[in-house]
């Protein structure tokens, strides 16, 4: 095996003990739970940023959630509000006046089939259609609860990650469904978010890893943390990094997972998962908000900035302590490198991204951050196959 | 007279009754009024149309002086003829003596002799049949010069055959000259609403259902010359009327229409030539119009001219020969004799038990007329009055206006009401003369005070509906007379 | 002594007989009482429970069909006409010169809506009975193809798109929209639309349709309601914009008016938040089109007249110049043609609060009306020849298509479908439902708030002894045979006493219905059947796990931990089976500050899932909120130990009844 396993052990706030197990290797090659080095392209590399705050007209400093939607338009989940980008670069705002069920703007999902955006509210689920919102409410309609933390269009089928579960919305036959602890493979009703897979959906549960459920069979498979503790990781590269469970992406076959504890990656393949931790790997933080996956990579929310990566090559930008942009790199058979940005993130405290081959956006708690690319667009890095 | 006498003449009315002669098919009913009749003073609006010796006839085609019937046999004078919709029944205002007064009389389309309809203290004119053989009429028929204004105005009454009449209208000025719409409206000529009593009145139309609800303005609301009267409804849904400047009177009237698509925005000539003198219009079943028109004298006076009947079609571009013209006679007023559809009716919502109605006003800070002197205020208040003699109001009382503008008032039924808005400060805003009434237990609404005409209210929940109506009683009192202008 | 004993034993079983009255009396009061948990009930008639099954029915027999014409498409050369004819389940093809149906062909389904392709070879049916589009070809008149849309197909539209062609179909049953492509036949994509999508007009060039959804929503109890004009982007079904026709409800005709970048939208003007005080002006409602440009602003303008109305405005067309819309108004028997130049330069000369006044004013539609054409009974569908010289009026109630010259606007012929059908007293009883003549100046109809029978969706405050103390939510007439008595308030023991005196006295304000009409119109009623609200493929099969477990809530006599449920408040105790009703009054608690009793009439579950909003004034705008925001101390059902699973699981039985 030639890779090395480093073992950490941090001490956190209230003595408990993060244990993980990091896997990096230094010119190693992929195993048989690693991609295949030489035919990962490079990832996306940001040359600057652009900012936009209140001064700029966005309706609040904080920002939830972007998206930008397949006509190009980009949209922007706040806590004052939606908000989309108009072509001349301004920003109009949506609110509970217009009929939004909630100022606060938790997620976002496209209906890429009527072209809708469905969103995840602290008071309801609203759908964003022809310039006019429809809401489902907890008791207007078959939504489980009104606080929705993640949303997902997955095949004619509006999911909803809420606390009272995961409710589906079927749009043709306007039913509902509810998959919590009752009736799925679940420890606790309390869903974070959703994600489509390959003829799967992905529920991230709070305290219950993630949940895979076959809509064909109506069976459900729950991955859980093997060690059972969130404290601790004694047994990575095995299992999900901890059940509490903040966000699921999922593209190409590959299953990421956000947690507050760290990073996993699971490829559907193979079947084989891979843990990263902050401090040990070149993860940025622990603290994920949520996960943005493009082909093979991911992009990561965090407390402290983003991490990119594809799973074996990482950038982490961050905001140095005196505001100024810093962006670390770390490649294989490479010592990480550390650069000085021109520009910085709106804020280190990332809660979502959107990015895809030209560009990528940054929801932060200070604003929208908008990010160039060096160069001519990546591949698409699904192009690839390690 | 023997008993089987009466049972044989019984036996005769009864087979004559039921036997009743029609009028032969394309027959008028034809008003006339003798040449040289002398106008008499100090009597009836009536007496100065009719003159003694007026009569109604049935004119049976070809109009010849040979087949002319007279269906006001008997009596004095007569005049004001309608015609059931059934052909039937002709129905006129008649005097059986110089002294008597005008009453309504019918009789059979095809002959006999006049049977005498109402007994009114003050005397009938002006009939009209409304859907069930309602008959409706003017009583007291006014003084000659007081068409607008009287001291007992005269009310639209209804009387359902072999019924005792009721009264319709309660405002306080004459309600004349009634026609009954195919909606089953009643339409009527009486005074526009006006600030100051003493304001000369101007005559415009109205409208009630028949029992007297829902009054409304219809037209001619001070957009031509103010003296109106014989409105009738055309085939083509024109309102076609006399009209005429004030002083002027009748003979020098011509005729006017407007669109019921558009009554306030419509006035017009109603002929395409230029003509005074015009004494009646009546619509006919084929859509033209027989008139009748002075044209002997520019002066036009009726005892100086001879009045002829004329058929006027829509395109005419100016009178044709006369259909009927008869030298020795003005020949004012004529009709077909002729089933026609009978207007529609009215389901009654009139509560007798009940002495209120409730009205709704939806924003009382709607209106097609600025505040005084542009108050641009809000009204805060809506004070209800009615008239306590001439110039004279009696407060019913004073109640808030909801956030909306929108009240909801319980107020004494069968009496004319004013209104007035006030700002925070009591400073009147608007001022609706009385002019308005409700039946018992009818409910209705209005848009705003002075509210535009011919529209109906936006969708919105007025707050008023929120809390129940606020009671106004009428008593002797509810508040001490007081000047009815602001 | 043998007249002592008879004395005695005739006593005996005189008192025994007696005792048994009263005790069987006594005992059926008991079991009423027990049985509806109303008290006092008095003697009711057994069958108030124990009804009769569905099959006795009037709307569940046989009757007879009509050649009814509903849509109906002009071939490209304005030679051939073809007609849907839904309760017949056929289409028939007619021959414009002769006036003469040449062709007829079987199209299972209820045929309703019509298109044709560019070359006038196919003919795409929309067949509302069977949630299906059926594909003609024209030349041997032969169905060629079908694919499953959403419930209740009402219309089709055929455009070229860069993707290839496109129909688009508003289903107006499952509120959503349709978009197929042709070759091959498959549904792309379904799309939510407002509520009953009705109609589709292809507009700038193939780049969008317009969807006129025929009934409005509102966002709460006493908010004005707005009908959707949804648009979309025919070539992959996305939502381009959603205009709000506010305070309009059955807006049934969509049109396009490409010369001047108008879609027109014949409509319904509703005003259902003011107190029904009159009827005088427009007060309940009054007729219009909606005018709505590219950039999606919309101006409204009335129909009606000042002394004249014209309700129920369904077909619209518009001239190919742009010079003439034509609106059937199916109330009036009446084509209305409109002026558009003239309608042009007022939308240009008004200003903005003129054009925002112009809905209710109603003395403003003599400026831009040119003609009213008279027609048979029940005009609807419209369709223009492609050089705009012909218009092809469908008289529904007539079996007839009447053909105008459009120079002269006078009449040049009929085409023949059928007898008429006036020896079927439903028929008859439709044509009395479907005439405004029977309201004051012909304002509105009965359909005018029940269309096809169903309800609009809409609260109205009726009159009563006082003003807005009556706010009442409209109820189908859709299965409510066998339900009596009517209205919320129960008053109502039979249709005639329901549908005479008491409307002519608080609604149409006029004289009554005559008995004869009245007793037709009954009739008509009463064949009304309840409304479909599954798709066809599910009708007859067996419910879903969800809608069984929701059946069984339904059902339920005790909790899960065993604990009885009173049987008052079982749901099956009032909306017993097979009406759903026991045709009680009864209180669940709902009683509002205005109204004057909390006791009402238990409405029958037939069709629910269709009949939103729910509750005697429409406050409960979806099924849920009956019990998550309206249930008081489990007075409408035992409710409190259900999880949202269950009530979701209820919601989904009640949509399947």
């Amino acid at each position: 095996m030639n890779i090395r396993h480093i073992f950490s052990c941090r001490a956190f706030a209230n003595n408990a003990l993060l244990c993980t197990l990091i896997l990096w290797s230094r010119g190693s090659t992929g195993a048989a739970t690693t991609p295949t080095v030489a035919a990962v392209p490079p990832l996306p590399r940001i040359s600057r940023f652009e900012n936009f705050g209140e001064k700029d007209g966005l309706p609040s400093h904080k920002v939830h959630s972007v998206l930008k939607a397949s006509d190009g338009r980009l949209w922007l989940g706040t806590t004052n509000g939606l908000c989309v980008r108009e072509p001349n670069g301004a920003f109009r705002r949506y609110g509970p006046e217009d009929g939004l069920s909630h100022a606060v703007v938790l997620s976002m999902a496209e209906d890429t089939e009527s072209g809708d955006l469905w969103l995840a509210t602290m008071q309801g689920l609203s759908r964003f259609s022809g310039g006019k919102f429809t809401t489902f409410t907890q008791t207007n309609s078959g939504l489980p609860n009104n606080v929705v933390y993640g949303v997902a269009v997955i095949d004619g089928t509006v999911w909803a990650a809420t606390p009272a579960g995961a409710g589906a919305y079927h749009i043709r036959s306007k039913t509902w469904k509810i998959f919590d602890q009752n009736n799925a493979d679940m420890e606790e009703p309390w869903c974070y978010a959703i994600a489509p897979g390959s003829g799967v959906v992905y529920i991230g549960v709070w305290a219950g890893g993630i949940v895979e459920y076959d809509p064909k069979t109506g069976s459900f498979k729950a991955y859980r943390d093997p060690d059972g503790d969130f404290q601790f990781q004694l047994t990575p590269n095995s299992g999900p990094i901890a059940d509490i469970t903040s966000w699921v992406a999922y593209q190409d076959g590959i299953l990421w997972q956000a947690t507050y504890f760290g990073l996993s990656r699971y490829d559907t393949k193979d079947a084989t998962w891979r843990t990263w931790v902050q401090d040990k790997t070149p993860l940025v933080s622990n603290f994920i908000n949520t996960v943005f996956a493009h082909g093979r990579v991911a992009w990561i929310a965090t407390d402290r900035g983003v991490s990119v990566t594809d799973g074996i090559n990482w950038d982490n930008y961050i905001v140095g302590e005196n505001g100024q942009g810093m962006v670390r790199t770390f490649r294989s058979a490479q010592d990480p490198q550390t650069r000085t940005m021109s520009t910085a993130l709106a804020n280190g405290f990332v809660l979502a991204i959107w990015a895809d081959d030209h560009e990528a956006w940054f929801a932060t708690s200070n604003g929208l951050s908008h990010a160039l690319f060096d160069g001519p667009p990546s591949p698409k890095a699904s192009a690839s196959n390690p | 007279m023997s008993t089987r006498t009466c049972i044989i003449l019984g036996a005769v009315a009864l087979v004559a009754a039921g036997c009743q002669p029609k009028a032969p098919g394309g027959s008028l009913v034809l008003t006339q009024t003798p040449v040289q009749a002398e106008p008499l003073q100090n009597t009836t609006l009536m007496d100065v149309r009719y003159p003694h010796g007026s009569r109604v006839l049935l004119l049976a085609p070809p109009f010849g002086r040979d087949s002319v019937l007279e269906l006001s046999r008997g009596l004095v004078a007569a005049g004001d003829p309608c015609v059931s919709w059934d052909g039937r029944w002709v129905y006129f205002a008649g005097k059986s003596s110089d002294e008597a007064i005008w009453q309504i009389y019918r009789v059979n389309s095809g002959g006999g002799l006049p049977e005498l309809v109402t007994r009114m203290p003050g005397g009938a004119m002006g009939p009209a049949i409304a859907a069930h053989g309602q008959l409706v009429f003017s009583s007291p028929v006014p003084k000659a010069g007081h068409l607008s204004a009287a001291q007992e105005p005269a009310a639209l009454y209804g009387q359902m055959p072999g019924h005792e009449p009721y009264r319709l209208t309660f405002g306080p000025d004459n309600a004349v000259d009634a026609t009954v719409l195919r909606d089953g409206r009643i339409l009527y000529v009486s005074a526009r609403a006006r600030d100051n009593y003493r304001t000369p009145k101007s005559l415009g139309l109205f409208t009630i259902n028949n029992d007297g609800t829902e009054v409304t303005a219809y037209a001619c609301q001070g957009d031509g010359a103010d003296f109106v009267q014989r409105p009738r409804e055309l085939d083509d849904g024109r309102i076609a009327f006399l009209t005429a400047h004030s002083g002027e009177g009748g003979s020098m009237a011509w005729a006017e229409s407007v669109k019921s698509a558009a009554p306030f925005a419509t006035r017009g000539s109603l002929f395409k030539f230029g003509v005074v003198g015009i004494r009646s219009v009546e619509p006919t079943a084929g859509g033209e119009v027989l008139a009748s028109a002075e044209t002997r004298s520019g002066l036009g006076r009726s005892m100086t001219g001879n009045a002829k009947i004329f058929r006027v079609a829509a395109g005419d571009a100016s009178l044709s020969t006369p259909l009927v013209d008869d030298p020795l006679w003005n020949s004012i007023e004529a009709m077909g004799v002729a089933e026609r559809p009978e207007p529609s009716g009215h389901t009654t919502a009139i509560m007798p038990a009940s002495h209120y109605g409730t009205v709704v006003c939806l924003n009382v800070n709607d209106s097609s007329e600025p505040a005084a002197e542009g108050n641009l205020a809000p009204a805060a208040e809506l004070r209800v009055f009615v008239p306590d003699g001439p110039g004279l109001a009696r407060t019913l009382g004073t109640i808030p206006v909801d956030a909306d503008g929108s009240v909801i008032l319980r107020l004494p039924a069968d009496v004319p009401l004013g209104l007035e808005t006030l700002d925070a400060q009591g400073h009147v805003l608007r001022h609706q003369p009385p002019s308005l009434w409700l039946r018992p237990g009818e409910n209705r609404a209005c848009i705003g005070c002075h509210e535009p005409r011919n529209h109906a209210p936006r969708n919105i929940r007025p707050l008023a509906t929120m809390h129940g109506p606020a009671h106004l009683e009428l008593t002797s009192q509810t508040s001490a007379a007081h000047a009815a202008t602001p | 002594m043998n007249l002592k004993r008879i004395i005695v034993v005739t006593s005996s079983l005189a008192l025994a007989v007696a005792g048994a009255t009263v005790g069987g009396l006594s005992g059926m009061r008991e079991h009423e009482r027990i049985r509806s948990g109303l008290p006092n009930l008095g003697l009711v008639s057994c069958m108030k429970c124990h009804e009769r099954g569905l099959d006795s029915l009037p709307w569940a027999k046989p009757r007879p069909h009509h050649d009814s014409p509903d849509g109906i498409a002009v071939s490209p050369d304005g030679r051939t006409l073809f007609i849907a004819l839904s309760d017949r389940d056929e289409v028939a093809e007619a021959d414009v010169a002769s006036l003469a149906v040449t062709r007829r062909l079987k199209v299972p389904g209820g045929p309703f809506g019509l298109a044709l392709d560019t070359a006038g070879n196919r003919l795409f049916v929309a067949c509302r009975n069977q949630d299906r589009i059926a594909v003609i070809g024209t030349r041997d008149l032969k169905e060629l193809d079908s694919v499953s849309v959403g419930i209740r197909p009402t219309a089709v539209a055929y455009c070229r798109t860069p993707n290839g062609e496109r129909l688009i179909v508003p289903n107006s049953g499952s509120d959503d929209i349709s978009v197929l492509s042709v070759a091959p036949l498959l549904e792309l994509t379904r799309t939510a639309a407002g509520r009953e999508p009705y109609s589709v007009a292809v507009s700038d060039g193939g780049r969008r349709v317009y969807i006129a959804n025929r009934m409005s929503v509102h966002e709460r109890l006493l908010s004005q309601p707005a009908s959707e004009v949804t648009v979309l982007d025919p070539s992959d079904g996305h939502v381009l914009n959603r205009v709000d026709l506010q305070s309009a409800h059955l807006a049934e005709g969509v049109t396009d008016v490409p010369v001047r970048g108008w879609v027109i939208n014949s409509m319904v003007r509703v005003r259902n938040l003011i107190p029904i005080t009159q009827v005088k002006d427009g007060w309940v409602m009054s007729s219009g089109i909606a005018i709505t440009r590219h950039d999606g602003s919309v101006t409204q303008v009335p129909l009606d007249e000042a002394n004249a109305y014209f309700p129920d405005p369904s077909g619209i067309a518009a001239s190919p110049d742009g010079r003439r819309a034509y609106v059937a108004s199916g109330g009036a028997d009446v084509v209305t043609v409109l002026d558009l130049d003239r309608l042009g330069a007022w939308l240009d000369h008004a200003g903005e609060a003129e054009r925002g006044d112009a809905p209710e004013n109603m003395a403003l539609s003599y400026r831009y009306v040119a003609a009213r054409i008279p027609t048979g009974c029940n005009p609807q569908h419209l369709a223009l020849s492609p050089d705009g010289s012909r218009l092809f009026i469908a008289e529904r109630l007539d079996d007839g298509i009447l053909v105008v010259d459009t120079t002269s606007l006078k009449p040049a012929g009929r085409i023949i479908l059928g007898d008429r059908g006036l020896d079927d007293p439903i028929r008859l009883g439709e044509r009395v439902f479907t005439r405004a003549r029977y309201s004051f100046q012909g304002q509105f109809s009965c359909r005018s708030c029940h269309p096809d029978g169903h309800v609009d969706g809409l609260s109205y405050d009726f009159d009563g002894a006082g003003v807005g103390d009556n706010l009442l939510a409209n109820r189908s007439l859709c299965g409510v045979a066998g339900t009596e008595p009517f209205k919320w308030n129960g008053k109502n023991p039979t249709l005639q006493y329901q549908d005479g005196p008491r409307f002519a006295r608080v609604l149409m304000r006029t004289d009554e219905i005559p008995q004869p009409q009245l007793d037709q119109l009954a009739t008509y009623i009463k064949h009304l059947p309840p409304t479909r609200t599954v798709p066809w493929s599910r009708v007859g099969q067996p419910l879903t796990p969800s809608e069984e477990r929701g059946r069984k809530l339904f059902f339920a006599t005790r909790r899960p931990d065993g604990t009885p449920i009173p049987f008052a408040r079982q749901c099956q105790t009032c909306h017993r089976p097979p009406l759903f009703t026991n045709r009680l009054m009864t209180s669940v608690g709902t009683q509002g500050a205005q109204d004057s009793s909390g006791v009402f009439d238990t409405p029958h579950l037939i069709g629910v899932g269709a009949m939103a909003p729910y509750l005697h004034d429409g406050r409960a705008r979806t099924l849920e909120e009956i019990w998550t925001v309206y249930q008081k101390d489990d007075l409408h059902g035992v409710s409190s130990y259900w999880s949202k699973e269950q009530l979701n699981d209820l919601v989904e039985y009640l949509k399947t009844i």
